[in-house]
């Protein structure tokens, strides 16, 4: 269907564009043309027949340009750089710019990438029909605006546009859900809560898949569609996949009653809390500590604390003052190597995804779309295992 | 006092060449040349009474030399015309996209009685003469095998598509690192009898390629080019006695005896009369420059004349015409792409 057809993709030197972008070529035969911010990033779509537009989404008469006879629009772009008014700002613009050259261009459809993080962390079963709010979390907020701006266009201006929403997309070259975590399991000790969450982990050619389907079938126009893999995993399952490619144990369960974050709402968190982690890096210093406990209205309760609390003392001060990180303490899991290096410790918002039992539903792509995910987590770590073993053989 | 022309004004001329320019006494930046105006403007603001060109035909007459830094399909039609002219050059690497077009520069030379340098640098590193050294005096040993790897995420700042096209880059990874890394190969273990190419385009330009090569010495090895991975940037250079591990792009090597005896570790290759250097990628460029001037006021060979330029050029054009698709299990795996 998609033979000789002329299709744009932004993002293209990404993760999932790239990968967007080679089976396009390779196995639709499509004529791609890639808008390119960077060219220092395009080496892997550079080793396809493609041509590569040079310009960004916030440019509006390049992307007018870029679109002109095309039929297909694929819009993957999003910039990770600057601070949050920035990203905002960059995201708004070149989607509306995405929009507005999509129109004029008269294009047969517009995919719009978008993220599951618009629903934020909910227990239990979740589909395109749950809640979308802003959680405060600059990733998820911007990609709920441009969706919103995109649905706007589709009802006011009757832009063909599907929007796909994926879950967490490993494979090769993934930078969040592959090559960050095995640089991290490499490295040492990796804390996860022992109360695992729910990982819903998808191979990134079932993602693009899903992309192509919403690109090709008229039910998908106006319509958003989660892209998962058939059934979550544990994150428990998901980090020792990598951990039986690399050979090793690192992963080490944080008790639950020391995780105090709340799924889906990690800001209201006092351990987690901004304010309380600035204190705690003050704390982190020994000479801090010892002049703090010197000072008469610590020093006595502190002596108190130790000859009748022996107990909840120590607990608390292992917790709070010995070390800045990590808070809790690994229990069970014996390793060997590493004991003596530093946990890496899951930041607030991780923390909260690794804990939620989000149960994504992806019922609605199988019905409208035919979406049928092709790899379960053994079949899309296969591949990930081999790519990771060409990947770090020096 | 040498009036140079700078042709093509991307990164490397900005971040490499220029300086070098400006940092010898005998030499005078004369001439910045761009098609890129603006480029110009701002080059111009920091240069002292540089003139400015969109169209290198405008330099001759008042250059003495010229470095050549513009797309790799570009070198052998600008550097033959100011050959021609009698204007010396320093070809920026690979030195052309073919033989052929290397043995025209070689002729324009002779022809315009000038003198033709290729701007591969490495060979101004320390620790890549000692290891020439070490192999010319076989202090290993007779070589048995080799291993090269090189690369990393890539980073240069390119200012155009130019090195991601094949029609103005000759070639991918090979073409642009490989130039370097071949050329230290056949620099150092002799001519190739045989090879195997495989790499992993697919209709563009390859960001990941493998070499497997027998030397006429009967060493065998190989060399693995990257673009996407950060790899080890060394040789290792095997041979009966001993064995030699030198970074292909830094002032290191490492050689170990093949017994388990003691060997020996460098930082900073010490060359006779200079202190001991880490040499850095831009460090390289000054004495690369000095070499070439030097050539042209004493009438000797440059380091790396075009006969040497040409035989990595000769190589890369050999790997192409027997390209194999490098096998990666990821790139299409039976799935549902089929019936959509």
């Amino acid at each position: 269907m998609l033979d000789g057809k002329e299709v744009l993709v932004t993002g293209g030197t990404g993760f999932i564009g790239g990968r967007l972008v080679e089976k396009l070529v390779l196995e639709h035969h499509a004529q791609v043309r890639v808008l390119v911010r960077n060219f220092s990033k395009a080496s892997r779509i550079a080793r396809f027949p493609i041509e590569m537009i040079p310009g960004d989404i916030t440019d509006e008469d390049v992307l007018k340009q870029a679109m002109q006879g095309c039929h297909l629009v694929f819009h993957c772009a999003y910039d990770f750089a600057g601070d949050a008014r920035h990203r905002r700002a960059v995201s708004a613009k070149g989607t509306q710019n995405v929009a507005e050259a999509a129109l004029e261009a008269n294009v047969a459809r517009v995919v719009h990438v978008s993220t599951v993080s618009v629903y934020g962390t909910p227990d239990g079963d979740l589909d395109e029909d749950c809640h979308k709010a802003k959680t405060g979390d600059i990733y998820a907020d911007t990609k709920l605006e441009a969706e919103t701006l995109m649905l706007r266009y589709r009802q006011d201006n009757n832009l063909p546009v599907a929007i796909v929403q994926p879950t967490i997309v490993y494979g090769p070259f993934s930078k969040p859900w592959t090559l960050g975590i095995v640089d991290q399991l490499k490295r040492g000790p990796v804390a996860l809560p022992d109360d695992s969450g729910l990982c819903n982990a998808v191979y990134v050619d079932d993602v693009v898949h899903g992309m192509i389907l919403a690109a090709v079938k008229n039910e998908a126009i106006g319509e958003s569609f989660l892209l998962s893999a058939n059934e979550p995993v544990t994150w428990h399952q998901f980090f020792a996949a990598y951990e039986r490619i690399l050979g090793t144990e690192s992963t080490v369960p944080i008790p639950i009653k020391h995780s105090e974050s709340t799924p889906g709402e990690p800001s209201r968190s006092w351990a987690s809390s901004p304010t309380w982690r600035r204190w705690r890096k003050v704390l982190s210093s020994p000479d801090v500590r010892v002049a703090l406990v010197e000072t008469p209205v610590v020093n006595w309760p502190y002596r108190l604390a130790q000859q009748f609390a022996p107990d909840s003392w120590a607990q608390f001060r292992e917790r709070y003052l010995d070390r800045a990180r990590p808070p809790a303490v690994p229990t069970g899991k014996v390793m060997s190597g590493h004991t003596d290096r530093v946990i890496q410790e899951p930041s607030p918002s991780r923390l909260a995804l690794y804990r939620a039992k989000t149960h994504v539903r992806i019922d609605k792509a199988h019905r409208v779309l035919g979406y049928q995910p092709a790899f379960d987590l053994e079949r899309g770590m296969a591949l990930t295992a081999q790519f990771i073993d060409w990947y770090y053989s020096t | 006092m040498l009036r140079i022309a700078v042709i093509g004004c991307g990164a490397v001329s900005q971040r490499c060449h220029i300086p070098a320019v400006q940092s010898h006494l005998d030499a005078r930046l004369e001439w910045l040349v761009d098609p890129d105006t603006q480029r110009l403007r701002q080059l111009a603001k920091k240069a002292d009474k540089v003139k400015t060109a969109t169209d290198y035909h405008e330099v001759l007459g008042s250059a003495d030399a010229a470095i050549v830094a513009v797309p790799h399909s570009l070198h052998a039609p600008i550097s033959i015309h100011l050959l021609r002219h009698g204007i010396h050059v320093l070809v920026e690497k690979p030195m052309a996209t073919s033989a052929s077009e290397c043995d025209a520069m070689i002729e324009g030379a002779r022809d315009g009685h000038a003198v033709l340098a290729v701007g591969l640098m490495r060979r101004f590193l320390h620790s890549a003469q000692f290891a020439k050294w070490a192999l010319d005096n076989e202090v290993l040993g007779p070589i048995e095998s080799f291993d090269f790897r090189e690369g990393n995420v890539y980073n240069w700042p390119v200012q155009s598509d130019f090195f991601f096209r094949a029609d103005t880059a000759g070639g991918g990874v090979l073409a642009d690192t490989g130039a370097h890394t071949l050329d230290q190969l056949l620099w150092w273990l002799g001519e190739v009898e045989d090879l195997e190419y495989y790499d992993d385009s697919y209709g563009g330009v390859e960001a990941d390629c493998e070499l497997r090569l027998s030397m006429t010495s009967k060493a065998q090895g190989i060399v693995e080019l990257s673009r996407t991975r950060n790899l080890r940037n060394t040789a290792i250079i095997r041979g009966r006695h001993a064995e030699l591990e030198v970074g292909l792009r830094t002032n290191e090597a490492v050689l170990r005896s093949r017994d388990g005896a003691p060997g020996l570790s460098g930082m900073s290759i010490q060359y006779p009369g200079q202190a001991p250097a880490p040499q850095a990628f831009t460090d390289l460029f000054p004495p690369q420059f000095h070499d070439w001037i030097e050539a042209i006021r004493t009438g000797r060979p440059p380091s790396v004349p075009g006969s040497e330029g040409r035989r990595s050029v000769a190589l890369i054009e050999g790997c192409y015409a027997q390209r194999q698709p490098l096998e990666l299990p990821w790139m299409q795996p039976a799935g549902q792409g089929a019936g959509i």
